[in-house]
């Protein structure tokens, strides 16, 4: 007695996807109808598909959609940062060439809340009252807050000659203060080589960015660079903020 | 009375106007089922986490390569299902194993013997080529039509098609509506 004939399934599976031509569809589906293998065949593939189509979807997890914002400000963040480069060739100088060639390049994105520090901290600049003396070449910062707080300095760019001869002979350089940062931050920014010794240094808002304001030496007596550079500066990439020569 | 809701175009438009908060409303409209897609084609959240948060971020960058050819849901999918094929290649992330040929029969007629033999869907998509798993999450599991699957894998609808029907034999057998037979 010779084997039952079995169902050609691939065949019946092209049919069930809609693979054949209508005439050869037709056919095999006449052939169906008789055929209860063949049937049992494309009932299974249908039962498979039904079973496929009543999976639940599962909703995008509120922690991965947290990661993409996270993300997506990065990238925002990372904009802007190339935009304040771009609107920054006054505040340089124009010997600087190599900073401006690091401004072109793309800059690693560090944490998700790396924008956020970068603006302006209200709460510490409120409470900031600053006492310029730009004729005598001073600029005392006083801090209403607790007594030995850091003071941070609110100035703006064309206040900064002042304030960098004030901070010849200061150590308030915050994130900076480690050397290998620094070192890496200067270098990021295009100063490789010019950094040593700093002469001073401290924490500013300037134009309402957070940042570093750092004196170095240029070699020549009496004649310093003052170079701000943002509080995320560091070996994986920084944004100089400003780079000009005073004479002390 | 509030505003209608923009279309996925207009909110291209506006993204690429400046407006962050449309990108944001496409992920909205759009993160579950691209979410489903990479779970189901990754398999596992870490990397499909990975591959979405990749393709999104590709996405807002690179807006200006959607050209308005497509749906804007066809683009991200698109993009989604890329990050993913690139993540299972360049980390060769639970590769499947090569499916024996094999011949294939009706239901086996005793229930209990197709109750031991079923697997999980999720467990036997695993078990499926990648180019099989996809059409199939795609045009099976999340419904798309098959000419927008053809749009979103770059290949011809035909194509679309054979690997449904390869994935779908395969599947059939996995989930216990077919049985092997051993030649």
């Amino acid at each position: 007695m010779s084997e039952p004939r079995r169902p050609d399934v691939l065949r019946l599976a092209a049919l069930d996807a809609g693979l054949l031509d209508p005439y050869a569809a037709a056919a095999l589906r006449a052939e169906a109808a008789v055929d209860a293998p063949t049937r049992a065949v494309l009932d299974a593939l249908a039962t498979t598909r039904a079973e496929l189509a009543a999976q639940p979807r599962p909703a995008l997890p509120p922690d991965v959609a947290a990661r993409i914002t996270t993300a997506l400000d990065r990238v925002d963040g990372a904009k802007r940062d190339a935009a304040v480069r771009r609107s920054m060739p006054s505040a340089t100088m124009p010997t600087t060439g190599s900073s401006g060639r690091r401004a072109s390049r793309a800059r690693p994105v560090r944490g998700p809340d790396r924008w956020r520090r970068r603006r302006p901290r209200r709460g510490v600049a409120a409470t900031l009252v600053v006492v310029a003396v730009v004729g005598a070449g001073t600029l005392v910062a006083h801090l209403s807050g607790p007594a030995g707080a850091s003071p941070v300095l609110e100035l703006r760019a064309d206040e900064l000659a002042a304030a960098g001869a004030a901070t010849v002979g200061t150590s308030d350089l915050g994130p900076l203060d480690d050397p290998v940062r620094r070192s890496g931050c200067l270098r990021e920014v295009g100063l490789a080589g010019r950094l040593d010794p700093v002469l001073g240094g401290r924490q500013v808002v300037l134009d309402g960015r957070p940042g570093v304001l750092l004196v170095l030496p240029t070699g020549v007596l009496g004649h310093f660079r003052l170079v701000v550079v943002d509080q995320g500066c560091g070996p994986r990439g920084g944004i100089l903020l400003a780079d000009r020569a005073i004479t002390g | 009375m509030s505003a209608p809701a923009r279309s996925d175009v207009e909110l291209v438009a506006a993204h690429r106007g400046g407006d962050r908060r449309a990108f944001d409303e496409l992920v909205r409209r759009h993160g579950d089922r691209l979410w489903a897609v990479a779970l189901r084609t990754l398999r596992h959240p870490e990397d499909a986490s990975d591959a979405v948060q990749e393709a999104l971020v590709a996405a807002y960058r690179q807006v200006d390569g959607y050209r308005g050819e497509a749906a804007v849901s066809t683009w991200l999918h698109r993009i989604v299902v890329n990050a993913c094929i690139d993540r299972m290649r360049r980390e060769r992330v639970r590769p499947t194993v090569p499916w024996p040929e094999r011949e294939i029969a009706a239901p086996d007629p005793d229930p209990m013997v197709e109750l031991t033999t079923r697997m999980a869907v999720d467990d036997a998509l695993a078990l499926l080529p990648v180019d099989q798993r996809l059409a199939i999450v795609l045009v099976d599991v999340e419904g798309y039509p098959v000419a927008d699957v053809a749009a979103i894998l770059c290949i011809p609808p035909g194509t679309v098609k054979s690997r449904c029907a390869r994935g779908r034999t395969r599947l059939a057998v996995l989930l216990g509506h077919l049985r092997e037979v051993d030649q």
